[in-house]
């Protein structure tokens, strides 16, 4: 067997670089700074007044929930610290179990907040961009129980509620096509303010939406995350996932600026 | 967190995922038996997994027990909440669709699943094109169209965008423009159109590099919280477990090679 030892090393310092920060428990200062597109999020929401029905839209697996979850975890809590009415829901299977509901049960017990009145959980129904649809139609008839079973038209938390137009702002967080789908057929249809949360690989991919104001802000992967934490002031996983990753990032520099170096000497001397 | 805080599950939970991450992570080694445990293990509850919701969140509640409602009715068995037939009766639509679709298995009736495969593509395509239209071609193209510079307060960084926008626009098309030899002018304008396309692929390859980070970090750091007293050192156990099982592994097959003879 060839063994490749320059993937080695790199995996090792790569390795090296996010256990040692990880294992410093003293919290390192890092600059605070949000980003315009974060931000918008943070203001729009800050600016919904008391009471006014948001819908989250939860759709990832476990596969993306490092970066993902921290970004629900901060919206849901300034939501919550806002006293908004949030309406969790997903239109991707493998986040019907513990991801939905787990994360919105965690907040809403931080928060003291009451399932049915401050908050519901509907439960997964196949269709994606049928089930937008249709919530943009009727909510009652995409959702008409909550995932414990209750008649939504019962819950406080719907109060007011009939179509997408009557959410205050909608957000999707995904990790595929939900957030397309949402652009599609919820803004098309509900015309409610939509913003997005998605993969650092995917980020790019949405800011086209941001400049024809099609999405209000775009949170993109764990950094984008940690910048809603400092914005709600509320320091969780995501900050600390910051200190590994400056980390890596300067060791990726250093790494990329050494293979540059070897490349054209290598170059020079062949020629 | 002490050790009596943590409940048998949460630490069983976390062997469990302390060895899959391991597994999976086996394979930066090289392929091996224990990553394709871990593999086939991912696969299989995945697949299970979405059997078990589409089952229980979707054909049981909305089309099994409503149905088993109206024929329980019918047949005079009083079952819990009957319902009126022509609540339900439309059921039988995509019961019979649904039907269709497995008929892809036979030869003869195959055929049928052609039905089904038509309402979809159908009703998406119906539901899809004139907002897809709407979404991401004309909505998309209205930035692009904008006047440069609208009003006196426009700022002098808006205005730079929107030339920036509108430079990079013209020579990416041009650079795609393949019935016009890339020579003179236009050679130049399809070199500045490659330069648009290196920062967009450069910031997506660097934000591609930044949620692997944040997968490996986030893994690491529960594997790091996951190695102590509380969870009985289960990343450092399961850790040897791993490499020892490796290390016997290509033990043995190299034994198993030095005593095959070489081939004529």
């Amino acid at each position: 067997m060839k063994f490749n030892v320059t993937r080695w090393i790199i995996f090792a310092l790569v390795a090296i670089a996010i256990i040692i920060p990880v294992m410093i428990k003293e919290r390192i200062t890092l600059p605070e700074s949000s980003s315009s597109v974060v931000k918008n999020i943070y203001d729009f929401i800050e600016k919904l007044p008391e009471k006014s029905p948001i819908i989250i839209s939860v759709d990832f697996d476990p596969s993306s929930d490092e970066e993902l979850r921290p970004m629900i975890k901060a919206l849901l809590r300034h939501a919550f610290r806002k006293n908004l009415r949030v309406i969790g829901m997903t239109i991707w299977d493998a986040a019907a179990g513990g991801t939905l509901i787990n994360i919105f049960n965690e907040m809403g017990k931080e928060a003291k907040k009451e399932d049915g009145v401050d908050y519901a959980i509907m439960p997964f129904k196949p269709g994606g961009s049928s089930i937008i649809l249709l919530l943009s139609q009727n909510v009652y008839d995409a959702y008409p129980k909550d995932y414990k079973n209750n008649l939504n038209k019962d819950l406080p938390v719907f109060k007011g509620i009939k179509t997408l137009k009557d959410m205050k702002y909608a957000m999707c967080v995904s990790a595929g096509q939900a957030v397309d789908t949402w652009i599609i057929y919820g803004k098309e249809k509900g015309k409610m303010p939509l913003g997005a949360g998605c993969t650092a690989v995917m980020a790019t991919d949405y800011y086209p939406f941001l400049q024809s104001k099609q999405l209000v802000g775009l949170m993109g992967g764990l950094s984008a995350a940690a910048q809603y934490e400092s914005l709600i002031k509320h320091k969780d996983t995501a900050t600390e996932s910051m200190k590994p990753q400056t980390v890596v990032h300067a060791l990726i520099i250093i790494l990329i600026i050494i293979g540059n170096i070897m490349y054209f000497t290598g170059k020079r001397k062949k020629a | 967190m002490p050790i009596n805080e943590l409940t048998s599950g949460q630490i069983i939970e976390a062997w469990l995922a302390v060895g899959f991450t391991l597994m999976i992570y086996s394979f930066l080694y090289k392929d091996n038996p224990v990553f394709k445990l871990g593999e086939y293990m991912y696969v299989g509850l995945t697949a299970g997994w979405g059997l078990c919701v589409a089952w229980y969140m979707v054909v049981w509640p909305d089309l099994v027990s409503p149905l088993s409602r109206v024929i329980g009715s019918y047949f005079g068995k009083q079952l819990e909440k009957p319902l009126e037939p022509h609540e339900t009766l439309w059921l039988f639509i995509p019961l019979i669709l649904g039907v269709f679709m497995l008929t892809r298995f036979s030869q003869k009736i195959g055929w049928l699943s052609r039905y089904t495969f038509a309402f979809i593509m159908g009703a998406v395509s119906g539901m899809a094109i004139p907002l897809v239209v709407s979404a991401d071609i004309f909505k998309q193209m209205v930035p692009t169209l904008n006047p440069l510079w609208t009003s006196a307060d426009a700022s002098f960084l808006a205005i730079m965008n929107s030339f920036l926008i509108l430079i990079g626009v013209i020579s990416v098309l041009i650079y795609f423009f393949f019935s016009l030899e890339h020579k003179g002018v236009v050679k130049v304008v399809s070199k500045i159109g490659i330069f648009y396309m290196m920062v967009a692929f450069g910031a997506s390859f660097g934000y591609t590099v930044m949620a692997r980070e944040s997968l490996a970090i986030g893994r690491i750091t529960k594997l790091v919280n996951w190695a102590g007293k509380e969870y009985y050192y289960a990343t450092i156990i399961l850790f040897l477990v791993v490499v020892i099982f490796i290390v016997l592994y290509e033990i043995i097959n190299r034994l198993k090679k030095q005593q095959t003879p070489p081939a004529e």
